[in-house]
């Protein structure tokens, strides 16, 4: 079976020869691993076959990226964004931003014209070379894109955004539409250009740790809608769509379920997304992806990370809708030992009679 | 000026709930009518808008209010405090604590950090942020300098909340742990990482992390 087949049958809610597997490593993981075994010129993503490949557009305002200071520590540039961000050199992390280009709505306006759709946005030959051979190699192909509150959070800074979202919502909702109208017409053009999608991958992180950044009442009344619209979009083009948000966003599963998200991606641990129990109240009507306690991957003593898998895995694969993937991303203290050995794992307890 | 208790007691209240509507654009002038009719300035901080925090973050325990209420009530509180501070008395407004808090070595995440210190100041605590990418001597410099009750650390990461632990060594090696208590916070702790590296508490999220650091002021 390949992975497209896979993991259509998972979102379909049918079983396929086993879990689909994915995961992202990141930059600084790869680094270590790479000193660990993992040989050089291949990716993590032929070496453990992971299973889905993402293109995407630059939806940014294209401000130019420039490096502002660097040490042997850190970097600080410009964002695409008009903003200015600080990272570890190593990119091992999220980066700070430090700096935004939208203090209020005004600044905002000064942007907006520059978010208009065109080719340039798309690194056509690059792009195109590697989807064909993803494509050939059968991988569900993906358009991603971030959206929404998270990407809106590149302008305006998110003590600031999170006011607005309470005292200037006409403001809050023109950004979502604005970005999402480029978001989809991207898409068309990368269709119109060669790409064929099975699926979008829609980043919008929406909660934390303990809870929800907004409320429900603000997520339905600005962001649900725009949400509705992009399903519509990617669902005419036989594309799955997929939801990748981070921290306790629980209560806001029955708004994707009616929004047509297929799959919530990452199913955080930490902060108490339990796949187990969201298999069981909502299993049937929406595909997980995620859910794997990546703090237990880290540590020394294997039997955590397996009791975590062999526990959580047998339950959500039950009747298709899963997919595997860390519960977020996988840090540099996890070895290239210890990420075998789970890889493993997945596909043992993964595995349908 | 009389000011009588049941006048008194009206304008705290409606004070309290600006603070709880979250209403930035009139807090300031009721502020100041406040002052005007003869109520301290004191008592309209800790019994109008310390109160009406302490009812948004009963708010946000009980899932009535999210993240950004709980922003935009702590801004409702500095825009009041912008009013209220030239007719506080030098010292009348005590604080209840001292809290140094700062987001760890190499952890550049400064959100969750920020919401607690914000909460931390509204709730009477005199707070000195650190910043973000802290090292472990510059807690214990900060802790030597200005003597907190409290030691607050912040991280996001898997990969730097390890940092809690080599400042605590670090706070005992310069004899300080045992005067102050050490609270932390961020995505990936739990009680039981707290316990292992030898903090006094972790906190779940912003609101708790107040709560505790008010229980612990409160014992002494």
């Amino acid at each position: 079976m390949i992975p497209r087949e896979r993991i259509k049958m998972a979102l379909q809610h049918r079983e396929p020869d086993r879990v689909p597997i994915h995961d992202s490593p990141w930059a600084a993981t790869v680094d270590r691993w790479r000193t660990e075994g993992l040989p050089s010129g291949i990716s993590p993503d032929d070496y453990f076959g992971y299973e889905i490949a993402i293109y995407s557009a630059d939806t940014s305002p294209r401000f130019p990226v420039e490096v502002l200071y660097s040490d042997e520590e850190y970097i600080v540039e410009k964002t695409p964004y008009g903003g200015v961000r600080k990272n570890h050199r190593d990119y091992s992390t999220t980066p700070m931003i430090i700096d935004y280009p939208c203090k209020n709505r005004e600044d905002w306006e000064k942007i907006k014209p520059r978010l208009k759709a065109d080719d340039y946005r798309v690194d056509w030959v690059s792009g195109l070379q590697s989807f064909h051979r993803e494509y050939s190699l059968g991988r569900f192909i993906m358009y991603g894109a971030a959206v929404g509150y998270d990407k809106v959070q590149n302008y305006v800074a998110s003590e600031r955004l999170l006011k607005a979202v309470i005292r200037e919502p006409e403001w809050v909702v023109d950004m979502y539409w604005t970005d999402a109208k480029i978001v989809i017409e991207m898409c068309e053009r990368m269709m119109r250009g060669g790409f064929k999608f099975d699926g979008a991958f829609l980043y919008c992180d929406l909660g934390y740790r303990s809870g929800l950044f907004f409320s429900p009442k603000h997520f339905e009344e600005q962001l649900h809608p725009v949400f509705k619209e992009l399903c519509r979009f990617f669902h005419s083009h036989n594309m799955y769509v997929f939801l990748h948000s981070c921290g306790r966003v629980k209560d806001l599963i029955p708004y994707f379920i009616e929004e047509g998200i297929d799959c919530l991606q990452p199913i955080e641990v930490k902060a108490g997304m339990d796949l187990i129990e969201l298999k069981e109240k909502y299993g049937d009507k929406i595909t997980f992806m995620g859910g794997i306690d990546v703090r237990l991957m880290a540590l020394d003593d294997p039997k955590p990370i397996e009791e975590e898998i062999k526990r959580k895995i047998p339950v959500a694969k039950e009747d298709g809708g899963y997919i595997y993937h860390s519960d977020h991303s996988v840090p540099k203290n996890v070895s290239f030992q210890n990420y075998k050995r789970v890889i493993d794992l997945v596909k043992k307890y993964g595995i349908y009679c | 000026m009389v000011l009588h208790m049941a006048n008194k007691e009206e304008i705290l209240g409606k004070i309290r709930d600006a603070i709880v509507n979250l209403d930035i654009d009139n807090i300031g002038r009721l502020c100041e009518e406040a002052v005007r009719a003869g109520v301290p300035a004191y008592e309209v901080v800790m019994e109008g808008m310390a109160k009406g925090m302490e009812i948004v973050g009963e708010k946000y325990e009980r899932n009535e209010y999210f993240l950004a209420e709980l922003i935009m009530a702590g801004e409702t509180m500095k825009e009041g405090m912008k009013v209220l501070e030239p007719y506080l008395k030098a010292g009348e407004l005590k604080k209840i604590g001292k809290v140094v808090i700062g987001t760890v070595r190499g952890d550049l995440h400064d959100i969750g950090k920020n919401i607690v210190a914000t909460l931390l100041s509204a709730a009477g605590f005199d707070v000195i942020d650190l910043g973000v990418d802290v090292p472990p001597e510059k807690f214990v410099e900060a802790v030597r300098e200005n003597s907190p009750d409290i030691v607050g650390m912040s991280a996001l990461l898997t990969t730097t909340m390890v940092e809690m632990e080599d400042i605590i060594k670090e706070l005992k090696k310069a004899g300080l742990r045992d005067k102050v208590k050490v609270i932390i916070g961020g995505a990936p702790i739990t009680r039981e990482f707290a316990e292992k590296i030898g903090a006094d508490a972790a906190a779940r999220d912003a609101v708790e992390g107040v709560n505790i650091c008010k229980s612990w002021m409160a014992k002494r």
